[in-house]
């Protein structure tokens, strides 16, 4: 623990050498006798020694919900006592205290134990350390403190909230494996897709027998399988764009986990590249745990600032593999990252663009030239917006009233109709 | 005189704020206590009680101002220690300087003891500033 004075010992103990002064010079005992309790009280109070204090925190949990409330407990105990203790704990941005006190001063007997609740409440998605207290101890006098930290941190992991999504992007290709999404090709499956004449090996309850009936020959149904899909979801955090406490990227990454959560539902194989100043990787996987890889991958996301240069030749093959839907959530700022779907588009990936649009958290100045460089980086994000169209790119604009949902049904309408427009 | 009590309490609103400003606030109103003593020269003045604990209770009410105005809560049932304290300070103090120029008047103005207790006084001093010197972090 950490000493220091307090600035009346300082003033006392002046006092208490200027009096004594004053007294020998003016021959005035008054004046060795007034400030004699402030020599008596600084002399009591450089003898204040360095009290024991021991702290704990416990968290009720380890994994939140960004929203969630957290009992936390905050134990202090002293085995000498301590007149009077301020503790605190210092809270990580993304974490605000919702009910308790954080400091408080209390004063502890000699071996003395107390616990100190409180309710967090988490504020935001993030992977953060929890427990770094600060104490302050000082005796009944005061003129002398001493400060500490103690450190009792725990991981907490605040998880996106993801957004309710009745329905996904239909990926353009399927894979082998058995899964939700109603396959283009034909084989053993539930969804009818058409007749056929009936072939050596068919089966005898694949027969249609209306239109058998009809048309005097054995005639069966084909139907459409249901397979899975290989869905990359491709966050950028080249750059992003921020204010009043919140950005671009908080956005991203609640979008990319609720859309990585969706897709495994659906038992599709979803992998995760984080394209940006730090390139991280996760390859397609299905199930739980890869949804939990997959959240906790995204928790560590964050913009590191690059000059480098980077393409999609960075990007591991595995983790690309072909016939994936990739699905970009970009706020579409940085070149390096355009430059990279562009290609990816060019290299046959079926790419979807969800644009976190910027333009909420940009502030216009009043200058008229000012509005006039506005009007133009939005025309210029227009353009580039048209760009990704005549590619055949689907591009959707998300702002933070704009929900998921609405979104991905503007990237289905696309879809479906741009499909038959290009083939 | 006036204008070093004046000082005084200027000095003491300001140390509200600036803390550092408390020792010469201090300084400066018991230094109107001194030019006072000066001017009317009374054998062994009484009121120095009084200007002592009013002295201690300014410092006292000084640092609490500062604790106050930080952003820790006293947990509920102890926000009354404080200004106890404070008025036990004060009252000891008046005790203590009424015992000490009870002494000063035993043994007379004039003389060896006045020298010997102004020699304890400086030694005093000397001690406690050498442990402050040596307690610092």
């Amino acid at each position: 623990m950490t000493r220091s004075a307090d600035a009346r010992l300082g003033a006392y103990a002046a006092l208490a050498a200027a009096g004594l002064v004053a007294a020998l010079a003016l021959r005035r005992a008054e004046l060795a006798v007034v400030v004699a309790p402030f020599a008596l009280l600084v002399a009591l109070g450089v003898r204040a020694a360095a009290p024991d204090v021991r702290a704990w925190l416990e968290l009720d949990r380890e994994r939140a919900l960004e929203g969630d409330e957290l009992a936390a407990t905050l134990t202090v105990r002293s085995p000498t006592g301590v007149d009077r203790l301020e503790v605190g704990l210092v809270l990580p941005p993304e974490l605000e205290l919702a009910e308790g006190t954080s400091p408080v001063a209390l004063r502890l007997a000699p071996g003395e134990e107390r616990e100190l609740p409180l309710l967090l409440r988490c504020r935001r998605w993030a992977s953060v350390d929890v427990g770094d207290l600060r104490v302050r101890a000082r005796d009944r006098i005061g003129l002398v403190r001493y400060e500490g930290r103690i450190d009792r941190k725990r991981p907490l992991k605040i998880y996106p909230t993801p957004e309710r999504l009745r329905e996904v992007v239909s990926p353009a290709h399927t894979q082998a494996a058995t899964g939700s999404e109603v396959a283009r090709l034909r084989a053993e499956g539930l969804e009818f897709a058409d007749t056929r004449p009936f072939v050596t090996g068919d089966l005898v309850r694949s027969v249609n027998w209306r239109a058998t009936a009809r048309r005097g020959s054995l005639v069966v149904n084909e139907r459409h399988p249901e397979r899975n899909a290989d869905v990359v979801v491709f966050l950028d955090s080249f750059a992003e764009a921020r204010g009043r406490g919140e950005g671009t990227l908080e956005h991203a990454v609640r979008v990319a986990a609720t859309l990585a959560s969706r897709f495994l539902q659906r038992r599709d194989r979803v992998g995760l590249v984080t394209f940006g100043g730090v390139l991280r990787w996760l390859e397609p996987g299905s199930g739980l745990v890869q949804q939990y890889r997959l959240v906790d991958a995204l928790l560590e996301t964050g913009v590191e600032f690059s000059y480098a240069w980077k393409d999609v030749n960075v990007i591991p093959a595995r983790t690309l593999p072909p016939r994936a839907l990739v699905i970009a959530v970009t706020p579409l700022l940085d070149e390096r990252s355009v430059a990279a779907l562009v290609d990816l588009s060019g290299r046959g990936h079926d790419l979807v663009v969800l644009e976190i649009s910027p333009e909420p958290y940009v502030e216009p100045g009043s200058d008229p030239s000012d509005l006039i460089a506005l009007r133009l980086w939005r025309l210029q994000r227009g353009e580039l917006r048209s760009r990704f169209e005549r590619l055949g790119v689907s591009v959707s604009t998300l702002r933070p009233e704009t929900s998921l949902e609405e979104a991905l049904e503007e990237v289905r309408a696309y879809r479906r109709h741009a499909r038959l427009a290009l083939r | 005189m006036l204008a070093l009590g004046a000082l005084g309490a200027l000095g003491t609103g300001i140390a509200l704020w600036r803390a550092v400003v408390l020792g010469p606030a201090l300084i400066a109103s018991a230094g109107a206590y001194a030019a006072l003593l000066a001017i009317d020269e009374p054998p062994l003045d009484a009121r120095a009680a009084g200007v002592a604990a009013a002295l201690i209770a300014t410092g006292e009410l000084v640092g609490w101002a500062h604790e106050l105005a930080a952003t820790t809560r006293d947990e509920p049932g102890n926000a009354w220690r404080r200004p106890v304290w404070i008025a036990g300070a004060a009252i000891g103090t008046v005790g203590l300087v009424t015992v000490l120029l009870a002494i000063v008047d035993l043994a007379q103005v004039e003389g060896l003891a006045f020298e010997a207790i102004g020699a304890v006084a400086a030694f005093t001093a000397l001690v406690a500033v050498v442990r402050l010197a040596r307690a610092a972090p």
